[in-house]
């Protein structure tokens, strides 16, 4: 029974995969070629990263801090995906009443896209991490542990968002053992020298030379299982969400100048996995400022890694836009107004969505550590470019809340296209600068692109939709 | 109710000519005639997979079709005229969950730039169709035929040249049933054309002017509903129906083959 719902699930993605490369297939094939090409643009990166701090690696927690990065953006990106995992509903109702276990509703859900995003992600991650240890005293064992921990992370992220859940529908029993799970978490880390990062704290030690790297590799490889078993666990026994019956709201589409934006604002703002993927993105982006100020690491690392980390969560109000704008295709495309309007606005309400919890976090840093206003800049560009994409990612695989898995392949696709436009960014605009062009108007020039990128596959997107 | 009393002169709400479209190697509609005139409702009625939606959604511009041409007050179908003069209420309503009703319909009046007395007939409309308490509630916690309900709101009280409506009585309860008829009819009685896609054929029978028959995207047989009994020598409209479909036995038929279930 499990490998007749597994079979039909993975045909669905398949089929739906497929149409969207039929669609696009130009972009589909550059997006596949970059795919591929990216982990050995990225083991160039990796060996000048690891070949920078191989001086420094042994001093104070660089090596902790080399961890957390990535640790606390797969968490976030777990946390992001375990909100937007669809539960047996997705399956229809049919289906749904049917006598398939919550795992196997679960793991249906989760096969294709986690492969999809293996495929995409998994080569570039290791070849990145491979190439930093192997300039480290551990060497590339201990890269290959660092690339582990990163997607142990994942899980973990997602077992906190499900305590989150679990909390916000008033399960005690989910709450309070996910509760303890983290303060295990923590003790665990205190042991090994660094709270945060946990069971995963070894890894740390790996790279400095200072453990053995095949240990590390071990623990983080059973916390890996461990971590995903219980998320697996924990999001098969979820707890319904609540019924929302008669509920009422301010009203906040008003007037004629703004209802559009209004009422694109508020689609997206009273969404749950909005809403609780932006209170992850401030909640883990302030983490970020605490324990890199704990660590005492030097201004601008605390505002890069909480505004970064903020952006993987809030990003979702950008991935998700087209999604809800597609739902509705019917009104936004039979009103009489300019339909580039309709993607105009689309376009500035998932940034202004994106950038809102990014800003409020990066204040947040700049009053508490200090930042330079290039790093501000940068931060910036990275948002604008990030948002873009995201809203590509969404215009290609919307995001959709009627198929199982659904969302989680638009995750992939973001994935994929994310290292896709970083490998073209990475190449193209050293050059650009090598020309004599100023580093405004290169930046300048990178987020237009991305943003008109954005606009037309979302007007595409929108008007091609039968 | 409308203010959309069009001039003897003005272009028909509606005019479909030889409208051929194919989602790949399916053909929904092929070579549909139709004309909706003003003060006029027409029922579209048919088998499902008969290409009454197809058709809807051609004229309200959410599709384009493969041969033929459809006018809308004499503009292409899917121009901006054209859609400024067409309100749909679809079948499904989705995608504005998050929306309280008085939301959904200012965001409505919004997009088709409405005036102040499109403002006043939603007030009318929301009281006939009894949502008056219900205004604040977001669409996605009502009923399914709630939010159809909500949607006819929004789109009866532009008054537009065109209105459709897909699957009319689908999900609505007895006395929205007789709102939306008595809705409709003061629509057309204001000049408004109305073309609704339904299976209800009583109420299409007594809400239509003029009943289209459409099978397998051909119409078949087409008009008011009198003469169409008339011409079949039946009793009801569902033995026209059946008569039309060439299936005038299917009762008998489909019961000797449930016997030996």
């Amino acid at each position: 029974m499990r490998s007749a719902l597994y079979s039909a699930v993975a045909r669905c993605h398949a089929r739906r995969l497929g149409k969207t490369v039929a669609t696009a297939p130009l972009p589909a094939a550059i997006v596949a070629i970059l795919v591929v090409l990216a982990p050995f643009a990225l083991v160039r990166v990796g060996r000048a990263v690891g070949g920078e701090l191989s001086g420094v690696i042994g001093t104070g927690g660089v090596a902790d801090a080399l961890v957390l990065g990535p640790v606390l953006a797969a968490a976030v990106a777990g946390a992001a995906l375990a909100v937007s995992l669809p539960g047996r509903s997705a399956l229809g109702q049919q289906v749904a009443a049917g006598p398939s276990g919550g795992s196997a509703v679960i793991v249906a859900g989760l096969l294709v896209p986690v492969l999809m995003g293996a495929l995409t992600v998994l080569p570039s991650l290791v070849a990145v991490c491979v190439a930093v240890g192997g300039e480290l005293p551990g060497g590339r064992t201990a890269g290959v542990a660092l690339a582990v921990a990163t997607v142990a992370a994942v899980p973990a992220g997602a077992v906190l968002a499900e305590g989150v859940l679990a909390a916000a529908r008033r399960r005690r029993r989910p709450a309070i053992a996910i509760a303890g799970g983290a303060v295990t978490w923590a003790l665990i880390g205190l042991a090994k020298g660094a709270a945060p990062l946990g069971p995963l704290a070894p890894v740390g030690a790996a790279l400095r030379g200072s453990a053995s790297a095949w240990l590390a590799l071990a623990a983080v490889c059973g916390a890996l299982v461990a971590l995903a078993l219980a998320w697996v666990s924990l999001a098969a026994a979820r707890p319904v969400k609540r019924s929302r019956t008669a509920r009422s709201a301010r009203r906040l589409v008003r007037g004629k100048r703004f209802a559009v934006p209004a009422a694109m604002a508020v689609l997206l703002t009273r969404r749950d996995d909005v809403r609780f993927a932006t209170i992850g993105a401030l909640g883990f982006g302030a983490a970020g400022i605490v324990i890199a100020g704990a660590a005492a690491a030097p201004a601008p690392t605390p505002f890069l890694l909480a505004t970064t980390t903020a952006l993987l969560g809030s990003i979702l109000c950008s991935l998700a836009m087209c999604g809800v704008l597609l739902h509705g295709r019917w009104l936004w495309m039979g009103g009489p107004g300019d339909r580039h309007v309709i993607g105009r606005a689309a376009c500035l309400i998932g940034l202004a969505g994106s950038a809102l919890p990014v800003a409020v976090v990066g204040a947040g840093a700049m009053v508490s550590t200090g930042a330079p206003w290039g790093a501000v800049g940068v931060v910036a560009g990275i948002v604008i470019v990030g948002s873009a994409t995201a809203l590509v990612a969404g215009a290609l695989v919307p995001w959709s809340s009627e198929g199982v898995g659904d969302q989680l392949t638009t995750f992939a696709v973001l994935a994929a296209l994310a290292i896709a436009t970083f490998v073209t960014v990475g190449v193209v605009a050293p050059r650009l600068v090598s020309f004599g062009i100023p580093d405004m108007v290169v930046v300048a020039v990178v987020c237009g692109t991305s943003m008109g990128a954005a606009l037309h596959a979302l007007g595409r997107r929108l008007g091609a939709a039968g | 109710m409308a203010s959309c009393r069009p001039p003897a002169t003005s272009p028909a709400p509606l005019v479909a000519q030889g409208v051929w479209k194919r989602f790949g190697s399916a053909t929904a509609l092929a070579g549909v005639d139709l004309r909706v005139g003003a003060g006029a409702v027409v029922g579209l009625v048919g088998p499902n997979g008969s290409g009454k939606t197809t058709l809807l959604r051609a004229a309200a511009g959410l599709l384009t079709i493969d041969a033929g041409s459809i006018r809308v007050a004499g503009a292409l179908a899917g121009s901006r005229s054209a859609r400024a003069a067409t309100a749909l209420v679809p079948d499904e309503p989705t995608g504005f969950d998050e929306l309280t009703v008085t939301e959904f319909v200012s965001l409505v009046h919004a997009l088709w730039a409405a005036d102040e007395e499109a403002a006043r007939r939603a007030q009318v409309l929301t009281a006939a169709f009894g949502l008056g308490d219900r205004l604040q509630q977001r669409l996605g916690t009502l009923s399914r035929g709630l939010r159809r309900q909500a949607s006819a709101v929004a789109a009866f009280s532009l008054a537009p040249p065109l209105v459709l409506v897909d699957e009319a009585t689908a999900t609505l309860d007895p006395e929205a049933v007789v709102v939306l008829s008595e809705a409709v009819a003061a629509l057309a009685a204001r000049g408004c054309g109305v073309l609704l896609a339904t299976q209800d054929l009583h109420f299409a029978g007594a809400a239509c002017h003029e009943i289209v028959l459409l099978h397998r995207g051909v119409v078949i047989d087409r008009g008011e509903p009198g003469a169409l009994r008339a011409r079949h020598a039946a009793s009801s409209l569902e033995d026209v129906f059946l008569s039309a479909l060439g299936d005038g036995r299917l009762r008998e038929r489909v019961r000797d083959a449930f016997g030996a279930l």
